[in-house]
């Protein structure tokens, strides 16, 4: 197919041949055609059909009740009270699931996963149990009913201290498992070693170079945050035996599998429907507990169940993305040639391995790490363990860990450039694969199919005027001003995969299309993938429209629905045009074999006669002799030669030979505000390279979408976590999804260069520039940082951590820029590389959870005897505390408290107990310790306190207090940062209380205003800011 | 969200009444806040009384000296009024950097200033036009106004009518937002009025607060560079996973400076 390369080149004949071809395919809407897509109609029209729009007759409703710890055992779970209330259907455990063994379900990685916590939870906001009532507000109402206890276990966070001595142990049932499914297990929360290349000669590069770079990088937990969140509808015909579950899935053939597995339903009665989807990014690949619970929820009832996340139950336990703490390493010549690469992966996995990749690849397709450039020795090692996080690291817009690879090979590649003075555009002209050298096969064992690196590069460079840039920048600088240029030029392996190693359960990774052709010449066609907003059903309809002559107006594509469509592995990795897409040509190619013979029997010719005139067959050398596709098509179905079937249809199953591997060249440009790090992406230059374009809108379209996305995760994107395991900012007000107020301006370029393996050619594009864009973000950033001798800055890039960088540098109080000391991050030092430890994060989770330390003195008018009387009775202490009482003595020393909270029309109860610790006479001190949780489950809190009463002399005194408050759950994901401003009010209220009441049995005026307000009670407390906290961080934008 | 009565009355009095019936009643306005509570499950209000029906309560009314905001005034409103912009661009500039469309065309003033969220902008124009806050039983002056974290002068059943703003000599907003959000990270309102220099910042602590050291030095000279030394004390400032105190009193001296540039 390289010869399709050179007909681009001109010659008269060509030219001709070309422009026939185009309008051809503009009057068919075919390959190469700006075709507007047709699924857009009912979509903006608000008439698309998703899986919460599908209502059933007697249809219940399923919610979560979900765990506030991050690592906790269960104690016990009543759903007494919850089952009691009317309208409430049915209240699922663990328990109820396990005599179906369903309590725990496979991985797509090889491990398993609880559906409802089994003995304990091991991620803040795990399912622990599902309530099924007769609407979705009964259902949540009744969730706050289900009372369970935990007992709380230390969490494990940061996976550098996942893997230490005495680490706790994150899941019990691997007790003793030493082999896990990917090889053996080092570490009781140690999941996976991979590793490729060679080690020992990458050694030897190493030390023998003249040259080595090293850098740590973090990419940051983010997630793909689709803008429909992940349900279903799940309904079991019992009469029928079968099950029909509506659900958002990418992979809805696989899910059939799945769940005939699980349930041991024959796979012929599970029926799968993945209707009109908003979105997956990766998100929607794996099968979710709630899927699996509402299911089991039906089948019990026999009733249809609907189960639809919220967003912050989207955001907080369905599939996160990265997460991989990194160490990359180079090798090179002083004059800058790449010898040798080393990188050093330590893996958070989460709780639960659940990566969707295939089931070869534990770490994905990390090891085409060595990129766009000819590096002849290399080793990678990817260590997976597990924390007390949500369980995930799906492909975010992109193939199995490819966007991870792509930003550690082009992050190090300018970490060399500035550690040997070179220009980041030469360096990459050094390195780069040749054209010539296609197919390449890479040291880490993949054979890339077609590429021309330094043609994509230059057209940038030469459109950009990157000289130009360059020499501003320097000008710049001069003027104290701050700006980045970056550069990316990746390659993605996408299109997966040849089904000798790529496999999903054992299913291997081919894909498939069907396409019947109607009497009339019309067209139905049905794909194994699921379009989730990638245009499939205008895109595939032009493969047809091209390879049959035939119009794609006029042809329907219908995916989703397994009881139709052929078998497939679904859409993600950019695998439907490579795969799918194949399968499609392959089938159409397949009718028009048949088509041919149906023509020669119409024309009366032989087949070897005729020749495919772009809409039909025409006798060679006899132009005006010709049949078109519909004549053929309505033949097919009345006059078809002796002994052949009629009809005219075909199905093929595509078993590709090898990945495809598309690539691009990205440039940025950044203008950083140095007073605030407010960066302004001034430029950005896109060209891709995704072999034959079968619709260029549709492609322009793709390469924004995954812009947008690469700017979200390099410039704001991360789920952060405190120490106790609460995910901070798991809602919109905090997570940042760009609009088009925020996204900066694209342009879009190309180059073609086919892939030879493909039957027309393509490679795929839905995920290029998510994974390219996000280095070339980064880089840009990291370049204008360079000039001040900062050799990388982690993501995300948000204003507050450019500023950092730059206040560090003090730079953001100095007009002048010029001339700063050069600035090194401090870092600790590395050990020994090679083992998983060898990686440290710059950016590790803070040791503590959400929790504050308050130490204050208090001035009170009152003897300190008196004082003391009152510090004693525990009662009066607690009166004294806005909204707070003692409802039950429980012991000599133990209460049960409660304490109603109240902001405007917000309300909260916690109740809990209460130990008196020590009454100390002597010192005048009460020490004493609370722990409870609120009403509705979704939050705990505890707290420790000291109080002493010293004696000032003169009828005066001083109450002195120490406590610490620590918060877990709802409240402290979103009200945490709050809790220090609200304690310290809530103690000064208290102490103004406390006040009174030591006043109140005083004599005179004051003592009398003392009582009133004694008997008024505290003032309505509004303190619980923290709660609008929570509010504030859903959404409300005001 | 749990079950709750819903009533919408046509007058103040109606209102007043409805909200004493009941202890768990909750007035709502544009309900930016409110509704995300009650979906959320964190607000449980036996009763809703809606105020979009009582008319008295919008409106936009504009003489030489004073702009008049009722307090049922939605954030667009404000933003595309011209007699606005005219006599207070900072006003209308503010009002149209409030959230996104959609807020903007629900959300409204007397909501905003009645919750007095840390990061929400309006506080920071009550507070540094020197504002009056009219409610139906009193006048308070923005100083008294804003007490603490979602904490006002408001006593229960008081509900505010209108606010009204002096027209400054010239003023300025100028915010820093939270891309995630678009709430202030930090914001200043800046103004030379009748009674001096005012500036206040929003959303780098409890409350809107004004910024006295930097009022004194622009008194004397009302230029950016008088206020470069100015710093506000970080100890007291919020702190979140978008920025740090330091963070915020660094940015509230840059804005501020880039506020006194800007007011006209």
């Amino acid at each position: 197919m390289a010869s399709d390369i050179e007909e681009v080149e001109s010659t008269e004949s060509t030219e001709s041949a070309e422009s026939e071809a185009r309008e051809l395919a503009d009057r068919l809407g075919g390959v190469g055609c700006r075709r507007k897509r047709t699924e857009d109609a009912r979509f903006i029209q608000g008439k698309g059909n998703y899986v919460d729009d599908i209502q059933m007759p007697g249809m219940v409703y399923g919610d979560f009740v979900r765990s506030p710890h991050a690592h906790a055992r269960i104690k016990s779970i009543n759903k007494d009270k919850a089952l009691a209330t009317p309208g409430v259907h049915a209240v699922l455990t663990a328990e109820d699931l396990e005599p179906l063994g369903l309590h725990w379900m496979p991985t797509l990685a090889g491990d398993k996963q609880m559906v409802l916590a089994d003995g304990k939870v091991c991620f803040q906001n795990q399912e622990v149990a599902m309530v099924i009532a007769d609407d979705r507000y009964l259902a949540a109402d009744a969730t706050e009913l289900v009372e369970v206890e935990y007992e709380e276990l230390d969490p494990v966070v940061d996976p550098h201290q996942s893997m230490a001595e005495g680490a706790p142990v994150i899941r019990d049932d691997l007790a003793g498992v030493d082999e896990g499914a990917h090889g053996k297990r080092i570490h009781h929360n140690h999941i996976f070693t991979w590793d490729v290349g060679d080690a020992d000669a990458t050694d030897k590069v190493f030390s023998e170079a003249a040259v080595t770079v090293k850098q740590d990088m973090l990419y940051p937990r983010v997630h793909p945050c689709p803008l429909e969140t992940c349900g279903c509808v799940a309904s079991f015909d019992k009469v029928k035996g079968e099950l029909t579950v509506h659900l958002t899935s990418q992979a809805p053939h696989v899910v059939r599998t799945v769940f005939s597995t699980l349930s041991g339903i024959p796979e012929s009665k599970v029926h799968i429907n993945a209707p009109d989807i908003g979105g997956g990014f990766g998100n929607k690949v794996g099968v979710y507990p709630g899927y699996v619970v509402a299911t089991v929820a039906s089948i019990v009832l026999g009733r249809p169940v609907k189960w639809i996340e919220d967003r912050i139950e989207n955001l907080s336990t369905t599939a996160f993305a990265r997460d991989y703490h990194m160490t990359g390493e180079l090798a090179a010549t002083e004059d800058g040639k790449i010898l040798g690469l080393r990188a050093n992966v330590l893996a958070d996995h989460g709780a639960f391995d659940s990566c969707a990749d295939p089931s070869k690849w534990p770490a994905g397709f990390f090891n085409i790490c060595t990129g766009s450039y000819d590096i002849k020795t290399a080793y990678a090692r990817v260590d997976g363990v597990y924390t007390n996080k949500a369980p995930g690291g799906v492909a975010y817009r992109c193939s199995f860990r490819v966007t991870e690879a792509c930003y550690i090979i082009e992050r190090m590649i300018d970490v060399l450039a500035e550690h040997l003075g070179m220009d980041k555009a030469e360096i990459r002209l050094k390195n780069f694969i040749q054209p010539e050298q296609f197919p390449y096969q890479s040291a880490l064992g993949w054979e890339y199919d077609s590429g021309d690196y330094p043609r994509a590069l230059k057209q940038v460079m030469e459109a950009c005027d990157y000289d130009g840039l360059r020499r501003e920048q320097k000008e710049k600088r001069e003027r104290g001003e701050i700006m980045g240029i970056g550069l990316c030029t990746f390659t993605e392996i996408v299109g997966a995969g040849p089904s000798r190693n790529c496999d999903i359960l054992g299913v291997g990774m081919f894909d498939s299309a069907e396409i019947r052709v109607h009497p009339t010449g019309s067209v139905i066609a049905r794909m194994g993938t699921k379009t989730q907003g990638q245009g499939h059903e205008t895109t595939y309809g032009q493969i047809i429209a091209t390879e049959l002559g035939l119009p794609s107006e006029n042809i329907i594509i219908e995916e989703g629905n397994t009881d139709t469509a052929p078998y497939g592995l679904g859409t993600y990795g950019s695998r439907s045009t490579p795969v799918a897409g194949a399968a499609t040509a392959q089938a159409a190619r397949k009718i028009r074999d048949k088509a041919r013979k149906i023509a020669a029997h119409l024309m009366e010719v032989s087949e070897d006669d005729l020749e495919w005139s772009g809409e039909g067959f025409r006798v060679k050398g006899v132009p005006d002799q010709s049949t078109d596709m519909p004549t053929i098509a309505w033949a097919a179905y009345n006059n078809v030669p002796e002994g052949m079937e009629p009809g005219l249809e075909a199905v093929d199953y595509y078993d590709p030979p090898n990945m495809t591997f598309p690539f691009g060249a990205y440039l940025c440009v950044v203008d950083i505000d140095r007073y605030t790090g407010e960066t302004t992406i001034r430029r950005f230059y896109a060209l891709d390279d995704c072999g034959t374009r079968i619709n260029p809108m549709v492609i322009e379209g793709q390469v924004h979408g995954g812009l947008c996305e690469a700017f979200a995760v390099a410039m704001g994107q991360e789920l952060p976590f405190d120490g106790a395991g609460n995910i901070q900012g798991a809602s919109l007000m905090d997570y940042f999804l760009p609009t088009m107020v925020e996204t900066p301006r694209w342009e879009t370029d190309h180059t073609i260069t086919p892939s030879p393996h493909h039957p027309i050619g393509a490679k795929g594009v839905g995920e290029s520039s998510h994974v390219g864009g996000i280095p070339c973000f980064s880089n840009a950033i990291n370049d204008a940082m360079n000039q001040f001798g900062v050799s990388h800055v982690n993501m995300p890039h948000n204003a507050f951590r450019v500023w950092r960088t730059l206040h560090e540098l003090e730079l953001d109080q100095r007009p002048e820029a010029a001339n700063v000391e050069p600035y090194q991050p401090t870092r600790e030092a590395a050990p020994e590389s090679g083992s998983p430890a060898s990686v440290q994060s710059p950016d590790k989770a803070s040791g503590k959870g959400t929790e504050i330390t308050i130490e204050r003195n208090y001035p009170l008018d009152v003897p300190a005897d008196d004082a003391w009387e009152i510090l004693q009775d525990i009662e009066k202490v607690t009166a004294c505390m806005p909204g707070a009482s003692i409802v039950e003595q429980t012991g000599d020393t133990t209460y049960v408290g409660e304490m109603k909270l109240k902001v405007g029309p917000v309300t909260s109860a916690f109740k809990g107990d209460i130990e008196v610790l020590g009454v100390d006479p002597e010192n005048k001190e009460l020490r004493m310790t609370g722990s409870g949780g609120d009403s509705k489950g979704s939050s705990s809190a505890s707290m420790s306190l000291t109080a002493r009463i010293e004696d000032k002399g003169a009828g005066r005194c001083e109450l002195v207090g120490s406590t610490r408050i620590e918060l877990k759950g709802k409240l402290a994901s979103f009200g945490g940062r709050m809790l220090e401003n609200v304690s310290d009010r809530m103690l000064q209220q208290f102490v103004d209380s406390f006040r009174d009441r030591v006043a109140a049995g005083g004599e005179g005026e004051q003592a009398e205003e003392a009582r009133r307000r004694v008997e008024e009670g505290p003032k309505s407390m509004n303190a619980l800011a923290m709660v609008w906290q929570v509010i504030k961080s859903l959404f409300g934008r005001k | 969200m749990y079950a709750f009565g819903y009533h919408r009355p046509t007058t103040i009095d109606e209102a007043v009444t409805l909200l004493g019936q009941s202890e768990d009643a909750s007035a709502i306005a544009g309900g930016q806040t409110l509704l995300q509570s009650l979906k959320q499950r964190l607000a449980q209000p036996g009763e809703l009384v809606d105020l979009g029906a009582i008319k008295e309560l919008s409106g936009i009314a504009v003489d030489g000296r004073t702009v008049v905001i009722g307090a049922l005034t939605k954030h667009n409103e404000v933003a595309l009024s011209s007699e606005v912009r005219k006599a207070v661009p900072a006003l209308a500039d503010l009002a149209g950097a409030i959230g996104d469309h959609q807020v903007r065309n629900v959300g409204t003033i007397g909501g905003s200033v009645a919750n007095s969220d840390p990061a929400a902008d309006y506080p920071a124009a009550v507070l540094g036009l020197g504002a009056t806050v009219e409610t139906n039983q009193r006048r308070i002056a923005a100083d008294d106004f804003f007490i603490d974290l979602f904490e006002t002068a408001l006593e229960p059943g008081e509900l505010i009518k209108a606010i009204h703003f002096p027209v400054p000599k010239r003023a300025a907003y100028v915010k820093f937002a939270q891309p995630a959000s678009r709430y202030a990270l930090a914001g200043v309102m800046v103004a030379e009025t009748g009674d001096g220099v005012r500036l206040a910042v929003t959303g780098a602590g409890a409350c809107a607060f004004r910024v006295p050291a930097m009022e004194q030095a622009l008194a004397g000279d009302f230029s950016a560079d008088a206020i470069k030394g100015v710093q506000v004390d970080a100890d007291e400032l919020n702190d979140d996973i978008h920025g740090t105190p330091a963070y915020r009193a660094h940015l509230v001296n840059v804005l501020a400076r880039r506020a006194v540039e800007a007011a006209r």
